[in-house]
Formats: structure tokens, sequence, C-alpha cells
């Protein structure tokens, strides 16, 4: 016959190192859970401030003179507000030239113009979107081939860049020749 | 029109420098258009 202390105090062992076993899985659980929250959260660089320019033109003509219309916009991808240091933050115009000669092609830049931009904006709320337009005139040179369109953003010891090329506009209707002049007979 | 690159970079304190010197450039012959058309316009005006 069995003794029934003997079997209560078996179970309450095997209880014992059950719970003990519990707890213990739990709190590994949890350090995981943790530890995996975390290593999303480094990974994922949820607060760190994250901008996404864009700068977008194109050329226009009006009264012979050669205008440059552009769009800056700045989106805040990220969870955390961006304040935008006006120092340093400039949006640039810039002519890609011809440089080639009968030996090699070869095409540089010059700068044509700076400009202060977001002026108006002196932050960016998570998820917001900020724009600023502006034309300017650019100077028409024969070596000019397009412009190129820098955005700068400071803020914080942090520096955000895009640029983009623009494509100059013809002088006049694409398939139609600059000098009607040159228009050769009986093809009118 | 081609979107190039988005890039985010620790700040070059050196092209900071640069940009706002060519702002300050640019700012100043704009001041100094501005001048130059004001003192035509008082030329003729007093024409």
């Amino acid at each position: 016959m069995l003794d029934p202390p003997a079997v209560v105090s078996q179970s309450k062992h095997l209880s014992d190192v059950l719970d003990i076993i519990d707890k213990a899985t739990k709190i590994l659980a949890l350090f995981i859970g943790a530890g995996w929250a975390y290593l999303n959260y480094r990974r994922g660089r949820t607060f760190t401030r994250r901008l996404e320019p864009t700068v977008t033109g194109k050329t226009t003509r009006s009264k012979g003179a050669l205008l440059l219309s552009a769009v800056a916009q700045v989106k805040n991808v990220g969870l955390s507000k961006v304040t935008i240091q006006q120092r340093g933050t400039a949006l640039e115009v810039l002519a890609v030239v011809n440089r080639s000669n009968e030996q090699k092609l070869s095409l540089g830049t010059e700068e044509v113009a700076v400009r202060s931009v977001f002026e108006k904006h002196r932050w960016v709320e998570p998820g917001e979107t900020i724009e600023e337009s502006f034309v300017l005139p650019v100077p028409e040179r024969l070596e000019t081939v397009a412009f190129r369109l820098r955005v700068r953003i400071v803020s914080n010891r942090i520096e955000w860049n895009c640029d983009s090329v623009v494509e100059i506009i013809a002088d006049h209707p694409v398939g139609e020749p600059a000098n009607p002049e040159q228009v050769q007979p009986g093809r009118r | 029109m081609s979107q190039v690159r988005v890039e985010q970079l620790p700040e070059d304190e050196s092209r900071t420098d640069e940009i706002e010197r060519r702002k300050e450039e640019q700012r100043q012959i704009e001041e100094d258009s501005k001048e130059t058309e004001r003192l035509e316009k008082a030329k003729e005006k007093q024409k």
C-alpha cells in the first residue's frame, strides 16, 4: 500500500519544477521578445530623422528669354519632427556644358545660381510634405546642353541631397525648323 | 528630366560654408541690380 504523504510530496515537487520551468520560459520569452522589438526598432530606424527630398524642373521661354521653373519638395518619412537649418540649405542651379573638342567628348558643370529654399518652413512634421516652386531666368549659351538642379537640406549635422537634370526646351516647336526660311522649296 | 539620387550624409561643413558664401554673393548681385534699376528710374524721372 502506498504512503499518501510520499505521493503528495512527489506531486508537489513536480508541480514546483513545472512552475519553475513555466516562469523561466516566460522570462526567456520576454527577453527574446524585447530583443526582437529592439532589433526591429534599431533596424527600422523608427525615430531617426529621415527626409525624402525631390526636385523637378523644366525650361520654358518668354519673350526670347530662357526660364527655369522648378519645384523642390521634401517629405518627412520618419516619425520625428525635422528642423530645417537654413545655413547650408539651398537650391543650386548648374549648367551642364559641352567642352568637347575634336579629340574627345567632355561634359562639365558651371554654377548658375544658388538660392535659399524652404525659408518659410522651419520644420517638417512626421508624414508632412512641404514644397516650394520658383522660376528664374537662366543664361542661354551654345555650349549649355542641360541644367542640373540640386537641393541640399541641412538639419542638426545631417545633410540630404538630391538632384535632377533638366533638358533645355528647343527654341522652336519640335519637328519644325527654327527658321521658316530654311524650309526647302516644294515642302510647304 | 530625371531624378538622379537622394542621399543622407553627415553634414559637410566646408560645403555649407561654400554654399553660404555663394548665397551671399547672389544676394549682393541681386541687391546691386535692384539699386541700379532704382537709379536708372530716378535718372529717367529727372529728365
